[in-house]
């Protein structure tokens, strides 16, 4: 280090490490300006040095136990109403869900669903006829041009089965984020305030 | 790198927290129970197969600390609470993997740094930051060592509210880990750089608002 005073900011910046440090203390020794920042740097440092406390009130301890309980107990045990742990079953809420997608007719998710399905079905039974690229090339296309031929296909066991099919990993990964958010929103809080 | 403008004085809210903080700062007073030692390490070595009444006590060892480190992060009473709740937590299912490498108190710190930082930038933790800093404290427990050091630490902790979460959380654990880049870069989850350049920035200007707040003299 020189002797500029940007230097020497940079060297307390750095926790002012050894490399420098001489010439950076002579620096201060003929700068008032910076012999006042290495004072107020030695200061701070000093205080910091101390851990910060902050006084908790009391049954802090009781409320942290009383966590680690509850998070070893059965669900049934944790203050959620019936109904917010049926709803949040990940298992019942899919078997809702794919009973409400079988039974509901022309609504957007079952069209859009029978779409992939028929899609798919399409790229499979192509996939032993053409060429990898040609499917690849073609598979928007044909896709296009299923949907705008032949949309509802309530009637299709295969498209059925195959929407079903497409549906259940999403309809899995969402009822696990909303069981996992009903438990961070509504079950975790009302331990945490559980203030025995 | 070039260092933040100094940071504006205001009468804010951050000087209205720092003036309520129950933060000492320089409270040197460890508490008696489970200190650093063979009683501590013993019973560590007794929550960690499961005794819940070792892990009781060192709760109400590190509460204090814990919750001024998440205090000093989050600047806000009821986040602060609930960031040590749950690094408790996390401390106790994640105690079978505790090697003992550091102590435990430096471990927990780590931890409550890490739950503090997660909350600090939330919308949730702003709209609470309003909350009353007093709220589920005891400022009786808190009494200060050396009224000197004590009105210097409540100015520092208010300039220190003027900084961004993660340069609190930086700073707060750099001093803790025995000034260790890469031990704060860890326990953070931060690339060490981007904590070098967080801890410069809140260096310079903390020392700055000390400087030209007359900090320096009690």
């Amino acid at each position: 280090m020189s002797g500029t005073c940007a230097e020497f900011d940079r060297w307390l910046d750095d926790d002012r490490p050894a490399t420098g440090e001489a010439s950076a203390r002579a620096h201060a020794a003929r700068c008032a300006r910076c012999a006042s920042r290495l004072a107020a740097q030695a200061e701070i440092d000093r205080l910091l040095a101390s851990p910060p406390l902050a006084a908790a009130g009391a049954g802090f301890a009781d409320r942290v136990m009383h966590r680690i309980a509850g998070a070893a107990e059965p669900a049934a045990e944790r203050g959620l109403p019936w109904w917010l742990r049926l709803a949040a079953e990940p298992a019942l809420t899919l078997a809702i869900a794919l009973a409400v997608a079988t039974a509901g007719t022309r609504g957007w998710i079952w069209a859009g669903s029978l779409a992939i399905a028929r899609g798919a079905d399409q790229l499979w039974q192509r996939a032993g006829t053409l060429a990898v690229t040609s499917a690849t090339r073609t598979g928007g296309a044909s896709l296009g041009a299923l949907w705008r031929s032949q949309p509802w296909v309530a009637g299709d066991a295969l498209a059925v089965t195959g929407a079903l099919l497409a549906l259940a990993p999403a309809l899995l990964v969402g009822s696990w984020t909303l069981f996992r958010w009903l438990e961070r929103s509504l079950g975790a809080p009302r331990l945490r305030r559980a203030g025995h | 790198m070039k260092p933040e403008p100094a940071l504006p004085r205001s009468k804010g809210t951050t000087d209205m927290i720092a003036a309520s903080l129950p933060l000492t700062g320089v409270r040197t007073d460890e508490p008696a129970a489970a200190s650093e030692g063979e009683g501590e390490r013993a019973l560590v070595e007794r929550a960690r197969r499961g005794d819940r009444e070792a892990f009781r006590v060192l709760v109400e060892t590190h509460r204090d600390r814990a919750l001024g480190v998440a205090l000093r992060i989050t600047r806000s009473a009821p986040e602060a609470e609930e960031a040590a709740q749950d690094a408790f937590v996390r401390a106790w299912r994640a105690l079978p993997a505790f090697r003992g490498e550091s102590s435990f108190g430096t471990w927990l710190h780590r931890i409550v740094a890490r739950q503090a930082l997660d909350r600090a930038g939330s919308a949730r933790a702003r709209s609470r930051r309003e909350a009353p800093i007093e709220a589920g404290f005891d400022p009786g427990a808190s009494e200060p060592a050396a009224l000197g050091d004590a009105l210097l630490a409540r100015r520092l902790e208010a300039l220190i509210g003027r900084l961004s979460p993660p340069q609190r959380a930086v700073v707060t654990l750099f001093y803790l880990e025995d000034r260790a880049v890469e031990h704060v870069a860890t326990a953070l989850g931060m690339p060490e750089n981007t904590v070098k350049t967080h801890l410069a920035r809140a260096r310079a200007a903390l020392r700055e608002a000390w400087v030209r707040e007359g900090g320096e003299q009690p």
